[in-house]
């Protein structure tokens, strides 16, 4: 019992990061993402008798902590779901956003796109997936990932010329 | 007299596929969808007419996105979707736009949306059909100095559904870059 | 390097997994159920069931040759409808953003009217 505790303690500390960032970048909020990540891996320990390999593992962690982070996006009140209140809130936020580091100024750049494109870009760009690989952690049809990848691209370049500017050729 | 009834029947079948065939006609030019297909570095073309609709239908499953596809598709009798990248701007003209938008001068549509950029970003346009007060079907343009988007939606829809396919949060990038802007001041 | 590929290089540089909040693991053991979960299996776990699946298997393919012309209409109709709900969602995809980007276009220039 203490060594199957053990080394589910060993999986925890070795994804943990994994999970928290996906949580963590698609809902934009450390409380939520950190409860989001724990109901992850309790998920997990319920499941973890159908894992049957290092590569199952990841992939499973990846797909959940997509979903159940969507799903707490969705559950979410839509406070912010008029264009106008949200520009008032990226106003308010990007003032508070001056003295942070930069990779926070890319996660709130992400929090601009679309919850589906934020988790295709997380996919790409933090987990290093193939757009097949995307459309399979999402069920998803490959040209739809495309699709998110291009609109998502473009939408993130368009917010960092004016964010990102030492960051950016010109500007 | 037998030939004869064979032969109405046989034309009155044409002329019912003619109709039904133009039915689901996307209403802007073949030609000028051709024209764009040929210049854009990137192009996608999705049509989709009731009897696909359905077809797809079948195939939805239960996981949340899908669910709300279906609650859509129900009232729908088709959705037709162009989208064109080039790689540089000039690739279409005012003249190609007016063309497209001389299709939706008709009594039935109406111009919801008219908006026409001075600083070159592009103009966009939304009609809708109206039916005894209800909306019956939506045309969106959308247009950038290098990319060029058509939606054509025939039946019944509510936008504010249609919108919330794209995610909760959907910001796109000109609120979120003009909330940036602002910012910063 | 072209922009693209320099934005995608920094895109793959911030967004390197970030670090979990400190005591997350332990937060996290502390949250498991008293009794103990299955053991964590080291190997692929025991597939006892799988003479039984070799039959059917063998089963059903017998059954397949058999009725081999309705499997596979059905599996071409399967394949034709998944490829139509992707069309579906692509479009319905599209659609919606096109939309957003054109009312929030709107708001925007309404906005800078009323400023």
């Amino acid at each position: 019992m203490a060594g199957s505790t053990l080394e589910f303690r060993e999986i925890v500390e070795a994804h943990q990061a994994r999970v928290y960032s996906i949580a963590y970048r698609i809902l934009g909020d450390r409380g939520t993402a950190e409860e989001v990540a724990q109901d992850v891996f309790l998920e997990l320990y319920r499941a973890i008798s159908s894992i049957a390999s290092d590569e199952h593992l990841t992939a499973w962690l990846r797909r959940v902590a997509v979903h159940r982070a969507t799903d707490a996006l969705r559950r979410r009140p839509r406070a912010l779901y008029g264009a106008a209140e949200f520009a008032d809130w990226m106003a308010k936020l990007s003032h508070e956003a001056a003295s942070f580091a930069l990779a926070s100024e890319v996660e709130k750049l992400l929090l601009t796109l679309p919850p589906t494109q934020r988790a295709v870009v997380l996919l790409r760009y933090q987990e290093d997936l193939a757009p097949p690989e995307i459309a399979e952690v999402l069920a998803m049809p490959l040209a739809t990932v495309k699709s998110h990848l291009q609109r998502a691209l473009k939408s993130l370049r368009a917010g960092a010329q004016d964010r990102l500017k030492e960051y950016t050729r010109r500007g | 007299m037998k030939r004869l009834s064979v032969l109405t029947v046989l034309v009155w079948c044409m002329v019912a596929l003619a109709a039904a065939a133009q039915s689901i006609t996307p209403p802007f030019p073949v030609s000028l969808e051709k024209e764009l297909a040929a210049r854009a570095s990137d192009y996608t073309e999705v049509s989709l007419d009731k009897k696909m609709l359905a077809f797809a239908g079948k195939f939805l499953s239960a996981d949340a996105d899908d669910v709300e596809a279906k609650q859509m598709l129900a009232t729908l009798n088709g959705i037709y979707v162009r989208e064109y990248k080039f790689d540089k701007p000039g690739q279409y003209t005012t003249v190609d736009l007016e063309h497209i938008r001389s299709q939706f001068n008709g009594s039935e549509w109406s111009p919801m949306v008219r908006e026409r950029s001075k600083k070159g970003e592009g103009d966009s346009d939304i009609y809708v059909r109206l039916v005894d007060g209800k909306m019956q079907g939506m045309f969106v343009l959308d247009a950038g100095p290098n990319d060029l988007s058509f939606v054509y939606i025939d039946g019944a829809l509510n936008p504010a559904e249609l919108s919330k396919l794209d995610g909760s949060f959907g910001i796109p990038k000109g609120v979120a870059k003009r909330a940036a802007k602002e910012g910063t001041k | 390097m072209d922009e693209h590929e320099e934005f995608e290089r920094l895109l793959h540089r911030e967004l390197q997994a970030r670090e979990a909040p400190a005591g997350f693991s332990a937060r996290v053991m502390a949250l498991l159920p008293q009794t103990p979960a299955a053991a964590i299996p080291q190997t692929a776990p025991q597939r006892f069931w799988l003479p039984a699946l070799r039959w059917t298997a063998a089963a059903l393919a017998l059954m397949g040759i058999a009725g081999g012309g309705y499997w596979e209409h059905q599996r071409m109709e399967r394949i034709a409808g998944e490829r139509a709900r992707g069309q579906v969602i692509l479009a319905l995809h599209i659609s919606a953003a096109t939309l957003h980007d054109v009312l929030h276009k709107v708001v925007k220039d309404t906005k800078g009217d009323t400023e």
